[in-house]
């Protein structure tokens, strides 16, 4: 484990002390923190099975769009406790992409990709068509607060938890990469043969890992729809999910720690760059290709090669080395 | 369908087909699919909008704008992207791929900021009609849009069939590593292939601006209609992409017509859920004797 890796945990979890007390109350930090939740809990959940298992499937506009839709159809329509939501919407996006897994297992690559952003924009059009249940063009608006053991939940409690479960999400995927599922997985996406030789069922894995993937963009949706108060169905379009694909490989695709670096950049130059109007989402793109092409590890692989560079140099020019070296040099 | 529908649906077909094509010749060539084809197409088009009606220039200004743009826009993205990571023996690493999507995505931000976030409208190449019995009405645009997507397939294929460079072009793409190692011009021959890749997408952008506008955000829409086109036809002769194009523009028109405009993306969806799982190779396959 390299020097980054150990204290990559500790870190995190400082950063997230330091995110929840810069974003107090401020609104305007608000929507900037559950922007970067809504990326952050995305790229992981395509960290889940494109990273570590290959599969590029990339329907997350539909994921989202179930847990937060799920909040505001119990909100409207029944009088049980919004975060019953939660587990409901969860159910409903594994299950989805548990149906769409079945009927796209055979393809790969930017075939499998393909099909599921299609599925992501038929699913769009559904959700204007079917009025009935998500209330079409005009969505879903909350209509109660929420509500635990009596005591209201405001907004600032609501992003603490939004940026919790981030933590807590990018630490259990880290966890699962190297344990014997992450394993079996990330040797899917490398030889699915040698996996299946060994008895391991590749398209069990690959079934799992999209439900956790589709769970954690439920998990995104829910905290989307409950800190604005409404759920559209332009909330989160195609484009948001097209834009995630990249953000594993911004910030490091050998973590899931490397998802968040990403979300908080492209959080950063999509909606806080103000130096240079309308050109975030260029300088995002513009970024990745940089990154892909002269970093390939992403910005936390390249942060671990300058510290290991700067290690380096302290080491050679520090005071022990310098005694050490006079100790060896030959008395003139 | 109504016979009124015929001739707008093949344009669609036609547009589908040269985006089709532009991905045909670098897969045909490098074996590789340059995704970037729907940002060189919005480009192209926006670039042909802004020029002939933003700023009231000869309609040859805008179209040789498109077609400028296209070709230097598809050798940058061969030299700036393809080349630093394409493997020695050629083929689809899991990086190109996401470096050509990641290419798409930025050459819709480059469209969008030069030319706007507002759609344009594409200039009419000619107007008026030319056929005119009863319902059946073909526009004179039409008959261009057509002809020219016609006349651009047969030269292709009279190019790759018949001349010694078209040769090169399909035996690097069959095995880049064997071609590598008989001294073919494989470089060459690639950054041939993503020039004409962006000459086809820049044109297909600039001739079918006119039909709805053109905006930066269609990129990926155009590459995945364009993908599916190419996979609908297949790659066994240069025409495939051509008869996917079409075959999923009467799809799309049929689906329209009788199940209202939300049935398109449905459709859509199920035939490229169909095809790729039942039929990845397209309709026409490449014949090998035994």
């Amino acid at each position: 484990m390299s020097r980054l890796a150990r204290w990559r945990t500790p870190i995190a979890f400082a950063m997230l002390i330091l995110v929840v007390l810069w974003v107090g109350q401020n609104g305007y930090r608000q929507d900037l923190a559950i922007l970067m939740v809504t990326y952050g809990l995305i790229s992981l959940g395509l960290y889940s099975h494109y990273i570590m298992g290959n599969s590029m499937s990339v329907a997350y506009n539909a994921y989202v769009a179930i847990g937060g839709y799920a909040l505001g159809v119990l909100c409207v329509r029944t009088d049980l406790s919004m975060f019953l939501a939660l587990p409901i919407g969860i159910v409903i996006s594994a299950a989805v992409a548990v149906l769409l897994g079945l009927t796209t297992y055979k393809l790969s690559g930017f075939y499998l990709a393909a099909v599921t952003l299609l599925f992501g924009e038929a699913f769009a059009a559904w959700l204007v068509d079917s009025t009935g249940i998500t209330g079409g063009a005009s969505g879903v608006t909350l209509t109660r607060g929420l509500t635990l053991f009596g005591s209201e939940v405001t907004r600032q409690h609501l992003v603490i938890a939004a940026l919790v479960t981030l933590f807590l999400a990018a630490w259990g995927l880290d966890r699962l990469r190297t344990s014997p599922f992450g394993i079996a997985l990330r040797a899917k996406g490398d030889a699915p043969r040698a996996v299946e030789s060994s008895g391991v069922s590749t398209r069990a894995l690959t079934l799992v890992s999209l439900g956790i993937g589709a769970g954690l963009g439920a998990v995104a949706g829910w905290y989307f729809a409950a800190v604005n108060l409404s759920m559209l169905p332009e909330s989160v379009p195609l484009s948001v999910a097209f834009v995630a694909l990249f953000i594993p490989f911004l910030g490091g695709y050998r973590s899931p720690w490397g998802a968040v670096v990403g979300a908080v950049v492209v959080t950063e130059l999509t909606f806080n760059l103000t130096w240079f109007q309308d050109t975030g989402t260029l300088a995002f793109a513009i970024a990745v290709l940089v990154v892909l092409i002269f970093a390939r590890r992403g910005l936390l692989g390249l942060l671990g090669d300058v510290l290991a560079w700067a290690v380096r140099l302290i080491r050679r020019d520090g005071p022990l080395h310098k005694e050490g070296r006079d100790h060896v040099q030959p008395s003139a | 369908m109504p016979i009124e529908l015929v001739v707008p649906t093949l344009e669609t077909g036609c547009f589908f087909g040269l985006i089709a094509l532009a991905l045909f010749m670098v897969k045909e060539s490098a074996a590789l699919f340059n995704f970037a084809v729907g940002g060189l197409a919005v480009v192209g088009g926006m670039a042909s909008s802004a020029i002939t009606v933003g700023h009231g220039l000869p309609l040859v200004l805008g179209v040789l704008a498109a077609v400028a743009f296209g070709v230097a826009l598809g050798l940058c993205i061969e030299v700036l992207v393809v080349a630093p990571l394409v493997k020695p023996g050629g083929g689809e690493d899991h990086h190109v791929v996401m470096a050509l999507v990641a290419g798409l995505f930025a050459l819709q931000q480059i469209a969008g900021v030069a030319f706007g976030k507002s759609a344009l409208p594409g200039a009419t190449w000619m107007k008026g009609d030319v056929l005119d019995v009863g319902k059946f009405v073909v526009s004179a645009q039409a008959l261009i849009e057509i002809a020219v997507t016609l006349g651009l397939f047969v030269a292709i294929g009279m190019l790759l069939r018949g001349t010694r460079l078209g040769r090169q072009f399909r035996s690097i793409g069959d095995n880049t590593q064997a071609a590598t190692m008989l001294g073919m011009p494989v470089r060459r021959i690639r950054l041939l292939a993503f020039a004409s890749s962006g000459l086809l997408a820049g044109l297909a952008g600039a001739l079918f601006a006119n039909r709805a506008g053109v905006a930066f955000t269609s990129a990926l829409q155009f590459t995945l209609f364009g993908f599916l086109a190419f996979v609908i036809g297949g790659a066994a002769n240069v025409w495939g992409p051509l008869a996917g194009g079409i075959g999923l523009a009467f799809l799309q028109a049929f689906a329209i017509y009788y199940f209202g405009p939300a049935a398109l993306t449905y459709v859509t969806f199920a035939v490229a859920a169909l095809f790729f799982a039942l039929r990845p190779e397209g309709i026409f396959v490449k014949r090998v004797r035994a």
